[in-house]
Parts: C-alpha cells; sequence; structure tokens
C-alpha cells in the first residue's frame, strides 16, 4: 500500500468524486486520432451502398425500373419497396415514414428513398442509381405549416396534414385579460436548421454465420434501431444486434432511422457486409431538422409587470413524416408561456405535415422555438411598462410553490430565482446600471453596444405519463475491475465519464478501476433514449442503484466470511475493509463466486410517474432552469452582430462534473448564437438550398464571445446526487438574450430567425452616429 | 462542372476505375509507393486505400477541416487535393504525430482542458495547432484562434479548444515529459 491509500485507509473518510474536475474517460483516444466511428471500420467483403432519392418534393410514383442497374457490373443488389420482407414503414412515435417507396405510392420530400443499391465499390454503387429509370407524377407542394391547415391543401397522409393538435388550458383568458392594463400580440417566426454534427451518418450491417444481422452504428437510441431493422426484416428482435459506435456529435439528430434499415436489407439480400455512409449532401437533406415555427403570442399584464394572461398560437413544419413532432411540438407549446407563473393560460399547436424534410429532435426541443418568442414578448412588456427586464423577470419567475400552466405543483428545486440574481449581478459588475443603454463604442463609427437578458426553463426526462426507466448493470471482476454496462449513448456529452465517476464513487474506488461498456443491444441493458437531457438523470439514477445494489451483496458475503456487522465494512481506495482486513475489490469478487453469488446487480429504474399533458398534477418529475445575458456590437452600416460576452447561470440540481458541464453550456451557448444569428436551413418550394456545408452556417471560432459560466445548485430530491439534465437547458436562452440585446441597440425588434442583418442595417441606422 | 462530349464517349463504361496514376510521397515519415486513381482524394487514398482512418470525412468540401493533414509544413484539407498532387510531397497525418513532443504536450492539454466532447473535429484541430506549435512555441489566445478559424467544432464552443492550445504552449519543455 503507498502512503495515500494508508492514510485513506487510516482515516476511513473517502473524497468525494462528485464536484470534481474530472478528465473525460474517452478524451486521450480521441485526442490521439484512435478512436473508431462507424465510417472508420472496414469488414472484409464489404460492399457499399447508396440510394436513389427522389429529388421531387411531392409526387406519385408511377414505375420503377430497375434492371439496368442490376446489370452494372460490381453491383450485388438493387432493391425497391417490393423487396422489403417486413414491415415497410419505420417511426419512433408513429411509423408512417416509408423505408422505401413503391409503385403507386406517395413521395412526400426530397429526400424520399426509391431504390437501394449494393456495390463492390461506392463509385459502382453511385453510377448504378443514374440507371435507374422513374416516372413520376408531379403534385402540388406543401411549402409551410400554415398552408398545410388550409382546407383547400392537398392531404399528405390519410388522416389529413394534421400531425397533431395539442392544447394547454389554464384558468380564464377573458378574465385574464380583463385584468391587465397592457395587452401585447405579436408574431414570431423560426427558421428551420440543422444539426450539423460534424460525423454524417453511416451505418454497417453484417450477416452473420449463424444467421443474425450485426449493425454498427452511431445511434441515439439502439434498442430503437434494433427494434426498427427487426421489423423491416421481418425477425424478432433478438435476431438483430446493434453495436452502438462512439457518435461524432448527434444534437437529437440521430434518433430516427438514417440508413441503419437500407444497409440492413442490403446485407440481407446479399449475404455480404454493406457499408451505407452518407455524404454532407445526403445528410443535409435527408434527416431531420428543427421545426420551422410560426408563433402568435398575445401577452396581459398589470402596471407592476405581474403577468395575468399568456396565449400563445403555434403551427410547427412536421415536415413530410411524424418523427418526433408530436412531443417536440407539445414541448414547444406546455413551454410556451416561459418559465414564468401565470394564472390564466393557452396555448393551441398545430404540428402539421408539409413536404419539406421531416422535423424531429433537435437539442431543445421545441422550447428553443417558444424560449424566443416568450423572451422577446416579456422583453417588449418591460420596455412599454417602463420596468426593468430584469426586474420584470423576477417579478414573475417560477419558484418552488408556484403553479405551471400545465397545472404541476413546483414543489423543490426551482433555482431560476438565482440564475437570474447571478447574471445580473454579473452583468452591472461589467456594464453598471444602465446594461440594456444602446452605446456607441468609442472611437468606432456606426458601431454600437448593448446588453439583452433572457430565462427559460427545460424538463429533464421524457415526461407526459410515459414511462421513463433505465436498466443497468454493474459487475465486478476478480482483477478487480468495476464495469458499467448500459446501452444509453455516448455523443460526446461526457455519459460514460458520469457514469464512471458514479460507479468509482460508490465503491470509492479509483477512477482508472472503472470501464462503461455501452450502446450494444447483446452486451448493455436498455437504457432507453438519448433524449430529453435525461441520461444523466434516468440512466445515471440506474447505474446509482446497481452499484448500490451490488455494494449490498458485496457487504453481505464479507459480513458473513468476517463475522462482522455490515455497518462496519467500508469501501476505500478499491479496497473492501472488515475487522481489521483488508481486501482487493477483485479477492471480494472472487469470494463472492466462491460462495455461489454473481458478483453483479442489474436494476430497472423507474424515474418519478408523470401525468399527461391536460391531466395537471406533474407532467415532468423535474426541470433545470437558466438565465443568460449577453453583450452585442452591432455595426449598424452592415447590420452585422458580433457577441462580445455571453454570461450564463443555469440550475443543473447538482455540478456532477464542473469540467463536463463548462463544455455543455459553452457548446450550448454557441448552438444558441448560431440559431439567432447564422443558422437557417433554407427550402424554397420544398427544395433545400441549404444541401451542403457551405450553405449552412454554423459559427466558428471568430463568433466565439467570452463566456462566462456560472453553475447554480437547486438539487432535485430524486437525481443522482441532486443532479438533474443540462444537455438541452444551456443553448435555449442564449438566441433571445442576443436578439434582445440587438434590440436595444438598434430600436428594432427581432421577430424572425436567424436574424436579418440587411433589415438592421435598414431599420436601424439612427443608433450608431 | 460540363464535360465535352468527345472526352465523355472516350471514357471507359466503369467510370474512373482504371486510370490511375504511380506515386512516390513521404508518409508520416515513411516513403510510399503507391497509385491512385486519379480522381481520387488524399482523403479517400489516406483512409480507403492506405487505412489511415484518423483524418475525418466532414463535408467533402474544405468546410469542416475534419481531414487537415499537413502537406509539406503546410495544413491542406485532405478531401480537395487530388492523391495525384501527393508525388514528391511529404505528409503528416494525426497517426504521424503519435512520438510529436508538441503534439503529445497538446493531446494532455486537450484532455486536460477540455477540448475534446465528440472528437470528431479532435484530428484536425490537433493538425492545426500542431502547425501552429512549430510556428510559434508560446502562442497567444489570438494566434490559437487565428490557427483553428478554417475548423469546426459542433461540441465544444471552440473556447477550451483555444485554451488547450495556450496551454500547450506554456507546458514545459515536452523533452522528458512522460
Amino acid at each position: 500500500m503507498n502512503d495515500a491509500v494508508k492514510d485513506a485507509v487510516k482515516n476511513r473518510q473517502p473524497a468525494s468524486l462528485i464536484g470534481q474536475r474530472i478528465t473525460k474517460l474517452d478524451a486521450p483516444e480521441k485526442a490521439a486520432g484512435k478512436t473508431r466511428y462507424v465510417h472508420d471500420i472496414h469488414l472484409p467483403g464489404q460492399l457499399h451502398a447508396a440510394i436513389l432519392r427522389s429529388a421531387h418534393v411531392h409526387a406519385v410514383i408511377k414505375r420503377i425500373d430497375v434492371s439496368r442497374a442490376r446489370a452494372l457490373p460490381g453491383v450485388h443488389a438493387v432493391l425497391t419497396a417490393a423487396d422489403i420482407p417486413g414491415e415497410h414503414t419505420h417511426g419512433i412515435v408513429i411509423p408512417d415514414w416509408p423505408s422505401l417507396i413503391g409503385v403507386g405510392e406517395r413521395v412526400r420530400y426530397v429526400g424520399d428513398a426509391l431504390a437501394i443499391v449494393a456495390a463492390e465499390t461506392r463509385e459502382q454503387a453511385t453510377a448504378a442509381l443514374d440507371l435507374i429509370e422513374v416516372a413520376l407524377e408531379p403534385q402540388p407542394v406543401i411549402a409551410d405549416p400554415v398552408q398545410a391547415r388550409q382546407i383547400d391543401s392537398p392531404s399528405l397522409h390519410e388522416n389529413g396534414n394534421l400531425l397533431k393538435h395539442i392544447k394547454v388550458r389554464k384558468g380564464d383568458m377573458a378574465q385574464g385579460f380583463a385584468e391587465a392594463d397592457l395587452i401585447l400580440e405579436r408574431t414570431f417566426h423560426t427558421a428551420t436548421t440543422d444539426h450539423a454534427f460534424l460525423e454524417p451518418e453511416c451505418s454497417i450491417a453484417q450477416p452473420t454465420a449463424d444467421g443474425r444481422l450485426y449493425l454498427y452504428v452511431g445511434s441515439q437510441i439502439p434498442y430503437a434501431d434494433r427494434n426498427q431493422v427487426a421489423r423491416a426484416l421481418g425477425w424478432p428482435d433478438e435476431r438483430v444486434r446493434v453495436v452502438g459506435q462512439l457518435m461524432g456529435g448527434g444534437f437529437g439528430g440521430k434518433e430516427d432511422i438514417a440508413g441503419q434499415i437500407h444497409a440492413a436489407l442490403l446485407a440481407q439480400a446479399t449475404g455480404r457486409p454493406v457499408k451505407l455512409l452518407y455524404d454532407r449532401h445526403e445528410s443535409l437533406i435527408a434527416h431531420p431538422k428543427r421545426h420551422a415555427t410560426q408563433i402568435r403570442v398575445k401577452m396581459g399584464a398589470r402596471r407592476d409587470g405581474r403577468l395575468t394572461a399568456v396565449q400563445t398560437e403555434l403551427y410547427g413544419d412536421a415536415g413530410a413524416y411524424a418523427s418526433l413532432s408530436d412531443k417536440v411540438m407539445t414541448r414547444a407549446t406546455t413551454h410556451s408561456a416561459g418559465p414564468y407563473e401565470t394564472p390564466h393560460a393557452r396555448a393551441d399547436c398545430y404540428a402539421m405535415y408539409t413536404n419539406n424534410p421531416p422535423s424531429g429532435a433537435f437539442r431543445g426541443f421545441g422550447v428553443t422555438q417558444s424560449a424566443f418568442a416568450v423572451e422577446s414578448m416579456i422583453d417588449e412588456l418591460a420596455e412599454q411598462l417602463g420596468i426593468d427586464p430584469v426586474e420584470l423577470r423576477r417579478r414573475n419567475a417560477l419558484r418552488v410553490g408556484s403553479v405551471t400552466n400545465t397545472g404541476q405543483l413546483l414543489h423543490e428545486s426551482v433555482g431560476l430565482l438565482e440564475c437570474i440574481d447571478r447574471v445580473d449581478s454579473e452583468m452591472r459588475r461589467r456594464a453598471g446600471n444602465d446594461p440594456f443603454r444602446a452605446r456607441p463604442t468609442p472611437g468606432q463609427e456606426h458601431r454600437v453596444r448593448a446588453w439583452g437578458f433572457a430565462a427559460a426553463y427545460k424538463n429533464t426526462g421524457l415526461g407526459g405519463g410515459a414511462p421513463d426507466r433505465a436498466q443497468a448493470e454493474v459487475e465486478l471482476y476478480e482483477d478487480g475491475a468495476l464495469e458499467a454496462r448500459v446501452s444509453s449513448a455516448e455523443l460526446g456529452q461526457g455519459l460514460v465519464t458520469v457514469l464512471q465517476m458514479i460507479v468509482a464513487e460508490e465503491f470509492q474506488a479509483p477512477l482508472d478501476q472503472v470501464r462503461v461498456l455501452v450502446m450494444d443491444t447483446d452486451l448493455t441493458p436498455d437504457g432507453g433514449p438519448t433524449t430529453a437531457s435525461r441520461q444523466t438523470f434516468v440512466t445515471g439514477n440506474a447505474v446509482l442503484q446497481a452499484a448500490r445494489t451490488l455494494r449490498e451483496g458485496l457487504v453481505r458475503v464479507l459480513a458473513e466470511r468476517f463475522d462482522a456487522p455490515p455497518s462496519q465494512i467500508r469501501f476505500v481506495e478499491g479496497l473492501a475493509l472488515v475487522n481489521g482486513h483488508t481486501a482487493p475489490l477483485g479477492e471480494v469478487a472472487a469470494i463472492m463466486k466462491s460462495e455461489g453469488h454473481s458478483p453483479r446487480a442489474l436494476v430497472e429504474y423507474w424515474a418519478p410517474a408523470t401525468q399527461p399533458l391536460g391531466a395537471g398534477g406533474d407532467m415532468h418529475f423535474a426541470y433545470s432552469f437558466a438565465a443568460q445575458a449577453a453583450e452585442i456590437e452591432v455595426n449598424t452600416r452592415t447590420g452585422e452582430v458580433q457577441v462580445l460576452t455571453l454570461i450564463a447561470a443555469t440550475d443543473v440540481g447538482k455540478v456532477l462534473n464542473p469540467l463536463g458541464l463548462l463544455g455543455q453550456v459553452e457548446g450550448g451557448v454557441m448552438m444558441g448564437l448560431g440559431n439567432a444569428l447564422t443558422e437557417h436551413f433554407i427550402l424554397e418550394q420544398g427544395v433545400p438550398f441549404s444541401d451542403r456545408l457551405a450553405r449552412y452556417r454554423i459559427p466558428n471560432i471568430t463568433q466565439t464571445p467570452e463566456i462566462v459560466v456560472l453553475h447554480v445548485e437547486h438539487p432535485a430530491s430524486t437525481g443522482p446526487y441532486g443532479a438533474k439534465g443540462v444537455g438541452e437547458i444551456v443553448s435555449i436562452p442564449t438566441t433571445p438574450a442576443i436578439t434582445n440585446a440587438i434590440t436595444h441597440a438598434t430600436g428594432v425588434r427581432i421577430t424572425r430567425l436567424p436574424v436579418d442583418q440587411e433589415e438592421i442595417a435598414l431599420r436601424g441606422e439612427g443608433r450608431g452616429r | 462542372m460540363s464535360t465535352p462530349a468527345e472526352l465523355t464517349t472516350a471514357l471507359p463504361a466503369e467510370p474512373r476505375a482504371e486510370l490511375t496514376v504511380p506515386l512516390r510521397f513521404t508518409l508520416n515519415g515513411v516513403q510510399q509507393h503507391t497509385t491512385a486513381p486519379v480522381g481520387t482524394s488524399v482523403l479517400t487514398l489516406l483512409r480507403d486505400r492506405l487505412g489511415l482512418t484518423g483524418t475525418k470525412y466532414g463535408c467533402g468540401e474544405g468546410e469542416c477541416g475534419a481531414c487537415t493533414i499537413v502537406v509539406d509544413g503546410a495544413s491542406v484539407n485532405a478531401c480537395l487535393m487530388f492523391a495525384a498532387d501527393l508525388d514528391g510531397r511529404s505528409v503528416t497525418t494525426i497517426e504521424g504525430l503519435a512520438a510529436d513532443p508538441r503534439a503529445r504536450a497538446l493531446r494532455e492539454a486537450f484532455v486536460e482542458h477540455g477540448a475534446v466532447q465528440c472528437g470528431f473535429c479532435t484530428p484536425g484541430m490537433m493538425m492545426q495547432a500542431t502547425q501552429l506549435l512549430a510556428r510559434c512555441a508560446q502562442p497567444d489566445e489570438a494566434a490559437a484562434r487565428a490557427a483553428i478559424e478554417g475548423n469546426l467544432c459542433r461540441c465544444t464552443g471552440y473556447k477550451k479548444i483555444v485554451e488547450a492550445i495556450v496551454a500547450a504552449g506554456q507546458a514545459p519543455a515536452s523533452e522528458g515529459r512522460r
């Protein structure tokens, strides 16, 4: 034993890992370029796949002739809808998305697949696509959700174009507006945006000698992939094994099927491994986007700034297929009164099918859009009432004891006021007492600066009555290694490090004694989808429970073996301490085995129950809160906006790893900045203009401001060590903090995203002189 | 891109298949003798023919920088360069940085400062940063920011990457470090 261990053993006061700055488990390999992503895998005998996509926005297929393509040298299979042995459609919520569009069927967006090819080389597969003859009959295009709801619009799906009408009802709107001294009404528009994860989608399907199929893919929901691939093949789920690989980013964009089924069908047809790589163009046109929305907000307030009523009407562009639109637009709707208490609230959302690419999950999950609308309105309300915008937010902010617009009484873990106060004092420390006044930049013509402020909240977990659970397994090996196993996904957000910390914490074992296995449906139990900022909370709790269950098992065995009371048994530095004996954990595993016990524990954790929307009660088991302030500089001649400083405070319940949290905040802020200023997936009558990265501008280093990160901790009693979700909330207030700052600097009210530089230059010219 | 009709008809039925050029170049310090189809990019050559998959495909059009490599001392997007143009040149990829002391300091700093999230932009960032440290042993923040202007990262917000690059320059002399 070295001295440190001796000291630790003697003192028996283990230091907690929780809250310590821990470097990422997977970072050393990634920094060396050694990490294997799907595209880096090459299987012997591997074929390459290519997909013939519609290119037409809306049409009925009359004929598909693949005979010439099949005859091309090197081509092993050309498949159409008629060749699918199992179910023809997929989808996580509603299975309405055809894997291939057959003759007589309808293409509903440019990315719809008509035929798939497997060939010896990627070039041959691509060349074969040109030989496929398709006859189709173009149909009128539905380009936006408002048009989709018009009575004379053609129906894109059997049940019409309305995917879902989502309603929030609280109090009495007539009374609420009657009580108001001021009523404001305004309509906002947000753009379709893309995740632009740096790693394009790739799937490799491999038939095995025993008649199964292995699928190598970077997926946020490995078990959902397994189920959807198995259904397409007409197989039981267990015959498919998803071997998930580390992902080059996901952000919600790798939840839906994107190539998995196609690769599997081709592998099954050819008996060979098949790699299907999307190039960036294909990735951009095919995978689901963030919903474009139109949001009308009507807000009433008393003279003192207290809200009396908030009414919203939302249109969400669901695109061609359902994907996660139901859930995303529900979140947009329930969060559309902002993180404020209002006695009367009403929201109606129409999630509409259109001929645009499907919309689905994207970090923020609908709340990004409604937060922009409501935070812009709150600022305007403050201006018209002559109240400081921070003070107005403070007066209405959700706090313990508040009832949300869905009727949920918040009984704990509401750190919003502290977030607001911390950001406010940091902002005023830098800017003085009048931060929202426009200030010409000294010595620079046509440049003007101002601050803007915004607040937000975001649920942790699925909520709305959905069963939210995760299985996890923890095992102790005879070499002393501890292993956590769960199918949850590592997209770069740092889940494996959090899980490693939790196991190390529970056994007081060194971090490097703990390994984490994820994303393999044969080897890891189902942790549920990596979505809704839920993994630290839900999977974290599952791993915590599994670790504690295993630890209790060790204690029982040790207590018996050494005739010690269980309360006297301790774990320190990878050792078990019993009655003056010390036993390395590996030895304890051997003891357990010798006594016929298995040194592992599998648990299923169920998050606290939630209620469906409309039922009142707890729609979500936890919320995270945030406030942000942005200082911007506008060039009033060009309309160019530079964000100079961004102050972000986030109530995450409990900081588990400050280094990981910093990464989430800074990355989230930059995504919110892009959403405000540059990101726009441009569609013209359903045809993407933004079909390559040069036409979709994500922020680069030149746009990165100084980012000041403040952590706020109002623990959630049911969270692991008090923690709640962080992945999404950090990105949500950024956009309105920036747009509110632009308004303060120029007088131009921003109602449309991304910000139109020309509009600022045109209308905001007066301020910079 | 349009092609004159007579050239089109002159092409073999299998596009690009057999038109290859011989290549001699230095790859991570080792002489390579190989051939490559004329239209092949350096990225494809490295990844598919030579099995060096540390260099990433992100966009194929020089926008993202995930495929950054160093050719004769200059950083290059491997997706934009024809393999045929490598003849007679010297190439370094992320795999070639394994023993480089500056790169070692950078790797440690990237890990320590949380500059790595999904890791997909990281090889390109490492190549740019190594180039920077070769030019300027102790870059300041402005120099570090300038060095990665051509490289996109969607996870980190860049701040930690800049911090890591500056810190690597401040690290004790790399020689003799573990």
